[in-house]
């Protein structure tokens, strides 16, 4: 008898466990909903998440369709309606659809756009026909969300937005392309014409396609060996459209990617299992390019420069890879309150090092020789304080295993984030609030939100400005007019990281931020990382 | 698109393997759905066998969340995705450690059941295994957290050397090292023989 095997005896009466909820929670986190718990990363609402390790940007938070509302293209489809009974042919609506296309407008990648969506997914649960509504906001290449955006359908090896220019322009280019690149191979009748067509519905709905290249795509959609059209098909909303139909194999299995059949925009996609029962659907209710996130109005004008910095940061903390140097965000948040942090500030005048626990409750520095360690507010942390201590508190913005308690939505967040006093004089221009963000993106949040850089480029008078920082490195600052108090934000150039600020006309920098044994330590503290870290 | 990935009903056709489903998913995210299906009473029963009820809801969705969110990176040689999914279950349950103890020194101490469920063998074994409970949990304790890991992967999960060296990442021959230092530690505790051997009809 083997000893292994008498360890047996210490198991606890097996007992089945209730997954339903944990069901539920990943049917939430597969469609792009927010899960109650965490907040996914990739949203902006994930202001500080603390996940244990910070991911790739996941598919499912990728998410636009490529449909413009119809008051955009509502003066253009004269040329495309339909004037005679014409049998519809996959051809003959790659036309249509095509033609629409052109006639949109061109869209610029950081132009944000306001979607509504409808989906159901009876595939997750036997009773599962609750149909939901979210709407949310993202930039055209679906690099930045606001909101609950997301989409249910998409996912998969899209190429990148940027790629897009690239992509061949002739249909059957565009197919031999996307059958080579793609590589996974469907269980379907025709394992690589489903995977180009599930590549379409991706891109459709993940980007706001150039109209050149997503002509080319209801084209390429139209040569697919095996695609349909049903001329009425009910999306989930209730609204009738037409629809390129891509069996998966002969039981009744289809896709299906569906066109408003006035304005042959992108308007819906559904999937159904065997026998025709559905597992899926969604709807874009409604799709408006707009100014700025949290804006439904209309607005066709290109971001400014200070938008721009602003969406290309939001992007930078959000898609932080696994084999990331931002170690301090992979520590897991459980630990990270009481890890003591060195960090290395240079300004003009020379180099300062300063310990902090995570959570910011404690802090210490070298004063004539002698470490001093403090309460963060106690009188004798004058010497040793290096960021002003206004600002919500660590267990507000990075609570543990839950998204962050500071309100999402930018006009109440830069409320709250006024309403604490750091001192500074032009408080009826958001000084606070600029402040507060410095004070918490420096002092001891490792997840910054997205929509703090969003909060920070609606700001009035704020402008943008390329220098070189204290330590010659070539930064873009975002220059606010205030007469005191932090006056500008300094992002890497390169890759648009957050690296300083000016403080009361003191530039500073953060050179190192990493996990210490403890206050006045200069070793690094590994034992707490689940996955590999630089320098452990 | 989530065609027959839970019954063949007609034996013509071929059941899709975890491995076929998990590359589904990255095209067709909602798939992965049933993978859960598949597996998530498994995990969840063995989770709670090692967490106790309260925590053990929590870390199988979290298990599954992961793995979503992992499974670019999932091996599709690999057949059977139970070994890959009891990695991530024991990396989250590593998380839980104080917890974790906690629950085993609560079900260590329970007394031994009078195992009439069809899923208890009654075998002799086993009802001898039951006198050394307390030597058995001392060992148990005083192992290396990995060497535990290892170890209750093989007696309660029924994980197969090579699996256990999938979910651990480490390998087969480790796995069997490992092993065998496990089998001296006990068989020392036990007081150097192995009692099963002299006790086929004891109980």
């Amino acid at each position: 008898v083997d000893e292994i095997g008498m360890f047996t005896a210490l198991r606890p009466r097996p007992e089945p466990l209730d997954v339903s909820g944990a069901r539920d929670r990943l049917a939430s986190a597969i469609a792009g909903t927010p899960v109650q718990r965490r907040a996914p990363r990739g949203t902006l609402f994930a202001a500080a998440g603390g996940l244990v390790a910070a991911r790739a940007r996941l598919a499912w938070t990728l998410g636009l369709s490529v449909a413009v509302a119809a008051a955009l293209v509502a003066g253009v489809m004269v040329a495309v309606q339909p004037s005679s009974p014409a049998v519809l042919t996959a051809q003959l609506l790659a036309d249509r659809a095509s033609a629409a296309a052109l006639a949109q407008p061109a869209v610029s990648p950081g132009q944000w756009v306001y979607r509504v969506l409808d989906w159901k997914a009876p595939v997750f649960r036997k009773a599962g026909s609750t149909v939901h509504t979210q709407a949310g906001w993202e930039t055209a290449d679906g690099l930045v969300t606001y909101g609950n955006a997301g989409t249910l359908g998409a996912g998969g090896d899209l190429p990148s937005y940027s790629q897009l220019e690239s992509l061949p322009s002739s249909p059957a280019a565009l197919d031999a392309y996307l059958e080579r690149t793609q590589g996974k191979t469907y269980p379907a009748l025709d394992p690589q014409a489903m995977s180009v067509f599930v590549t379409i519905r991706g891109m459709l709905e993940n980007y706001v396609v150039p109209p050149a290249l997503q002509a080319e795509m209801y084209q390429a959609l139209a040569l697919l060996p095996g695609v349909a059209v049903d001329s009425h098909v009910t999306a989930i909303d209730g609204r009738v459209g037409v629809a390129f139909v891509m069996p998966h194999d002969s039981r009744g299995s289809v896709s299906e990617i569906i066109l408003n059949p006035s304005t042959y925009a992108f308007m819906a996609d559904a999937m159904f299992g065997d026998h025709g029962t559905l597992n899926i659907e969604e709807a874009v209710v409604e799709q408006v390019i707009v100014g700025a996130p949290g804006s439904t109005q209309p607005d066709l004008t290109p971001p400014g420069p200070a938008e721009l910095l602003a969406e290309q940061a939001a992007r930078g903390v959000e898609s932080i890879p696994d084999d990331s140097t931002n170690a301090l965000a992979l520590l897991p948040s459980q630990a990270y309150g009481a890890t003591w942090v060195l960090r290395q500030l240079r300004t003009a005048t020379g180099s300062q090092t300063v310990w902090a626990t995570g959570d910011d409750s404690q802090q210490a520095s070298y004063v004539d020789g002698t470490l001093a360690v403090c309460a963060r507010t106690a009188a004798c942390a004058a010497s040793t304080r290096w960021l002003m201590p206004a600002g919500p508190g660590y267990s507000i913005v990075m609570p543990q295993d839950a998204p962050s308690k500071l309100p999402s939505s930018i006009p109440q967040l830069l409320a709250t984030l006024n309403s604490y006093s750091t001192g500074c004089a032009d408080v009826a221009g958001d000084c606070n609030a600029v402040n507060a963000i410095v004070n918490m993106a420096f002092g001891y949040v490792t997840q910054i939100g997205g929509s703090w850089f969003l909060l920070l480029a609606s700001i009035p008078g704020v402008t943008v400005a390329h220098l070189t920082d204290v330590t010659g490195q070539a930064d873009i600052a975002l220059r606010f007019p205030f007469r005191d108090g932090v006056t500008e934000i300094l992002f890497k150039a390169s890759d648009y990281a957050l690296v300083g600020y000016v403080r009361d006309g003191v530039q500073t920098v953060l050179t190192k931020a990493i996990a210490v044994t403890g206050p006045g330590s200069l070793k690094q503290r590994c034992e707490s990382y689940q996955v590999p870290v630089p320098g452990c | 698109v989530v065609t027959r990935v839970s019954r063949a009903s007609d034996p013509g056709e071929r059941l899709l393997s975890d491995a076929e489903i998990v590359e589904l998913s990255l095209g067709e995210p909602a798939s992965f759905a049933a993978l859960f299906d598949r597996h998530a009473a498994e995990i969840g029963q063995y989770v709670r066998a090692r967490i106790g009820p309260d925590l053990a809801e929590d870390v199988t969705a979290q298990t599954f969340l992961d793995a979503f969110r992992q499974r670019g990176r999932y091996d599709t040689s690999r057949a059977d995705a139970r070994p890959w999914l009891y990695g991530i279950a024991v990396r989250l349950i590593g998380t839980h450690r104080r917890a974790e103890a906690r629950y085993r020194k609560l079900t260590a101490r329970a007394l031994p059941e009078r195992d009439t469920h069809d899923f208890v063998e009654r075998s002799a074994d086993r009802v001898v295994a039951q006198q050394f409970r307390p030597v058995l949990a001392a060992v148990l304790d005083a192992l290396r957290p990995q060497d535990r890991e290892l170890l209750l992967l093989v007696a309660w999960a029924d994980l197969s050397y090579d699996e256990c060296a999938q979910a651990l990442g480490i390998t087969v021959s480790a796995v069997k090292s490992r092993l065998n230092r496990i089998r001296v530690r006990t068989r020392k505790a036990l007081g150097g023989a192995n009692p099963m051997n002299e006790e086929e009809t004891g109980g």
